[in-house]
């Protein structure tokens, strides 16, 4: 359930549910359980979640995210890991994600650019915290489609 | 491609395979001129979302990145020339990113438009308002240009920061910029800088 709302952001959770009540009442006098909307949601969620996953490929998967580090193998170093990279970059943020927030993409980008790498980064105004990139967007679609078309299947760079 | 007047100028005042930063980019034609042409490497900063998108569709590398918020993620020296094209201008502290520019960059071109121009004294002295024209299309509470400047007040700024100035040009058009310069004050619509700190 907490996985589930970082993809999500502070707006999209307030629009969606806000305080909204599922059962009972915060009127004084009655033992009736309070239960509010969005917990309902995540617990829907959470079930769900449960039943598709097996829980032990999901800490696999989750420890391999941890322990994967760009710079380990280049004395801890972003810009000596990027150095020796033959593609163009092309890095894309969401303003509101904070699983992958745009600070962090920012330090990609500088490590880019002080590698003398071939980069270009815009961050994109969303709503929808990290679920973003999944969603119809027209900035972002277009700074995707004016990018793939610039990309020449068969190109090296020197 | 057809390029601006003053951006014809700077190209050559910068070197072939060099390394250069742009900023407040637009569009991207400078760098993908001077890609194209002399070999230049480089990054364009930009905060317009469609001038971006022109920027990648040109293959120019773009940064989304508000000048306003200074250059802290660049080293120092990091590249041969710092260009800014006709944005000093609309800059909160235009003294500060120049520091900023001397500071990032070996050699620095700056270009701005010149409020001494005739045409703008004419209209505030005959009309008693602020300059509207063709150049500067903006009224005065909606306009992005909040720091206007003529070529006198540039060479002091330049003079009181020890900024050496290593070329300078003016670009007009109509009939009367055969005098631009002779009083470029008066006559230069576009003022063109190439500055260093180097050896001042």
């Amino acid at each position: 359930m907490i996985g589930h709302i970082t993809y999500l952001s502070d707006d999209a959770m307030g629009k969606k549910f806000g305080r909204e009540l599922k059962a009972g009442t915060f009127k004084q006098g009655t033992d009736e359980s309070v239960e509010f909307q969005v917990e309902s949601y995540l617990r829907y969620q959470g079930d769900v979640f449960s039943n598709k996953f097996d829980a032990n490929t999901y800490i696999l998967m989750t420890k391999a995210l941890d322990y994967f580090d760009l710079a380990r193998e280049y004395h801890d170093d972003a810009i000596e890991a990027f150095s020796t990279a033959k593609c163009r970059f092309m890095v894309i943020s969401f303003t509101t994600d904070w699983r992958f927030s745009p600070d962090r993409s920012r330090e990609i980008v500088d490590a880019l650019m002080d590698a003398n790498q071939p980069v270009s980064y815009a961050e994109i105004e969303s709503n929808y915290g990290h679920d973003a990139f999944l969603l119809p967007n027209e900035r972002y679609e277009n700074v995707f489609r004016q990018h793939m078309n610039t990309i020449d299947p068969g190109e090296e760079r020197q | 491609m057809n390029m601006r007047n003053d951006l014809s100028i700077i190209q050559d005042w910068i070197q072939p395979d060099s390394r250069a930063l742009d900023l407040g980019c637009g569009d991207g034609t400078l760098l993908a001129t001077l890609r194209d042409r002399k070999n230049v490497e480089g990054y364009g900063l930009e905060i317009g979302a469609d001038q971006i998108t022109a920027c990648i569709a040109k293959r120019v590398n773009v940064i989304e990145q508000d000048l306003d918020k200074g250059l802290d993620n660049f080293s120092d020296k990091s590249f041969d020339t710092v260009i800014m094209t006709q944005a000093l201008q609309a800059m909160r502290f235009p003294h500060l990113v120049l520091e900023e520019m001397l500071r990032v960059g070996k050699e620095c071109i700056v270009t701005f438009p010149n409020f001494g121009h005739w045409k703008a004294r004419w209209h505030l002295a005959l009309n008693g308002r602020m300059p509207v024209s063709d150049l500067l299309p903006y009224e005065w509470y909606d306009t992005p240009n909040i720091h206007f400047c003529t070529f006198k007040d540039f060479e002091v700024l330049c003079r009181e920061k020890n900024i050496n100035i290593l070329n300078r040009q003016v670009v007009a058009d109509g009939a009367l910029s055969v005098f631009k310069d002779m009083k470029p004050n008066l006559f230069g619509e576009t003022a063109l800088y190439h500055l260093t700190r180097q050896g001042a």
